[in-house]
């Protein structure tokens, strides 16, 4: 049945593919098709223009037309079949992030057989997955770690992450700014009532986005009732330390 | 820290443009972030046309932004707020496709009736639209139940919440709190905006339970509750045209 109403336009000139709007669309309405976005169908679009605010090119608009009705049905079977349920091993393709792997430290031997003279460290990185989404809150690695938290653009911009800060430490990487925040500080509470954690280095950059990353990190300290010291070390563009800040 | 959008880091050279003076037709540079420049040829100031206050819907440092703008562009404020509240309402119900799908019918049939009975009230009318039943989440938690009284009991303060991140004024919220508060229950006196909002509400429960019952059900009971319960002239065409097909 159609009706007249307000429904999501993307202008194709404008959009340059990039998928933000994807990500803001909590019923999965938008895809992209050779390189622009596209909404898969008027039923699954509500039109509310979540999506718009994180447009950088200005090409999404409400416009009013005749369209399906919004069909929150359709949305459901839609999204169920986005997410298949998890199968319990490894996925046919082999996908590395779906089997946790702990890098043995190296042997004293390795350890003491390191060049010291080339200044180049070999990858200081323990385990897979890294994906704050990824990882599970009872994963062995976190077991009393100290933990690194880093923004997903900061080891990127900081050039002596793996020297400095990944030895010794359990990482966890993501992005408050395209990830759902409660989902985070939910992960967070369940890994800090289940972990034990010895400490918690949060790595971000220096703009906005990046701010929700040590305030996600509190919020989870309060629903779990376990405080954990933590370091907050801001990074430049340029990748200096700007600040570092203890809590 | 900057907004982005400001930043000049972030900009294009189509962010900086030339547009014609209203007065004389001369050639008048524009920043993409100046709200109004003189013409330098003859001294008339006038708005950037270039212009577009859409972050305003969705940003919460807006006020700081744009609290300087001439009035023309303050009350196109009002007219974003309603956006705003939208995205937040969904925000707030995140997987629950069903409340958000309900609240933008209500909202589109308030528009609908309210353009005809109040068009001035539209504000306060699609904030109440768009928040009327957002206490459904809490009242389910705290009482296990979804009944109206609940509903009315935990709603307001969630949407005085979300009315305030957004810098609604306080007289809209504590109006739209008001409505939100007693939603199903008319008082004797009722205000048109209040109204605006029952009708739509009502046309869009009766238009559900319709699809509910795949048959539709029947038509004589329809009319009846039309004639009967509801407020508005437009609320009353737009039910029969929606739910009669007359």
């Amino acid at each position: 049945m159609k009706v007249k109403r307000k429904i999501i336009q993307i202008d194709e000139e404008k959009c340059t593919g990039c998928g933000q709007c994807v990500v803001a669309c909590a019923e999965g309405a938008i895809r992209i098709v050779d390189g622009k976005a596209r909404v898969i169908s008027d039923n699954l679009c509500d039109g509310l223009g979540a999506c718009i605010g994180e447009c950088p090119e200005d090409a999404l608009h409400i416009i009013e037309r005749e369209a399906d009705e919004f069909d929150e049905k359709a949305v459901e079977k839609h999204l169920e079949s986005q997410h298949k349920p998890e199968p319990p091993a490894t996925m046919p393709c082999g996908c590395p992030s779906a089997q946790i792997q702990t890098f043995a430290a190296a042997t004293p031997c390795q350890a003491a057989n390191q060049p010291t003279a080339t200044g180049a460290p070999g990858a200081a990185l323990s385990h897979w997955p890294i994906q704050i989404r990824l990882v599970p809150p009872t994963a062995p690695f976190l077991k009393g770690a100290d933990l690194l938290v880093a923004a997903d653009c900061a080891p990127a911009a900081f050039p002596r992450f793996h020297s400095e800060l990944l030895p010794g430490r359990a990482v966890m990487i993501g992005c408050p700014k395209f990830d759902d925040r409660k989902d985070y500080v939910e992960k967070f509470a369940q890994v800090f009532r289940t972990a034990g954690l010895k400490s918690i280095t949060c790595l971000i950059m220096e703009v906005p986005c990046c701010a929700g990353l040590p305030v996600i990190l509190r919020e989870a300290m309060q629903a779990s009732g376990v405080t954990v010291p933590m370091e907050v070390i801001t990074v430049s563009a340029r990748g200096e330390i700007i600040e570092r800040r203890k809590y | 820290m900057k907004c982005p959008g400001q930043d000049t880091r972030y900009w294009r050279g189509s962010d900086i443009f030339d547009a014609k003076c209203p007065k004389c037709g001369a050639a008048v540079e524009f920043f993409k972030d100046d709200t109004t420049r003189a013409c330098p040829a003859c001294g008339h100031k006038f708005l950037n046309p270039g212009m577009d206050f859409g972050c305003a819907a969705y940003c919460e440092h807006a006020a700081q932004c744009i609290g300087n703008l001439p009035p023309e562009l303050l009350a196109q404020r009002e007219n974003l707020l309603k956006d705003r509240v939208a995205v937040e309402m969904k925000r707030y119900f995140r997987q629950d496709f069903k409340r958000i799908g309900h609240a933008s019918k209500v909202a589109r049939y308030a528009e609908e009736i309210g353009k005809q009975e109040a068009p001035a009230g539209l504000a306060v009318i699609l904030c109440a639209a768009y928040l009327h039943d957002i206490g459904i989440h809490e009242a389910e938690r705290k009482h296990n139940s979804t009944a109206a009284r609940y509903q009315e009991e935990e709603g307001p303060p969630i949407a005085r919440a979300i009315l305030e991140k957004t810098n609604a004024r306080p007289a809209l919220i504590d109006e739209v709190c008001d409505i939100i508060g007693h939603h199903h229950h008319p008082r004797e006196e009722e205000t048109i905006h209040f109204k605006v909002l029952y009708d739509a509400d009502l046309i869009t429960n009766l238009e559900e339970s319709q699809k509910e019952k795949e048959e539709g059900s029947d038509p004589e009971r329809i009319e009846k509750i039309i004639g009967k319960s509801m407020f508005t002239e437009t609320g009353r065409q737009v039910a029969r045209r929606a739910l009669l097909k007359k």
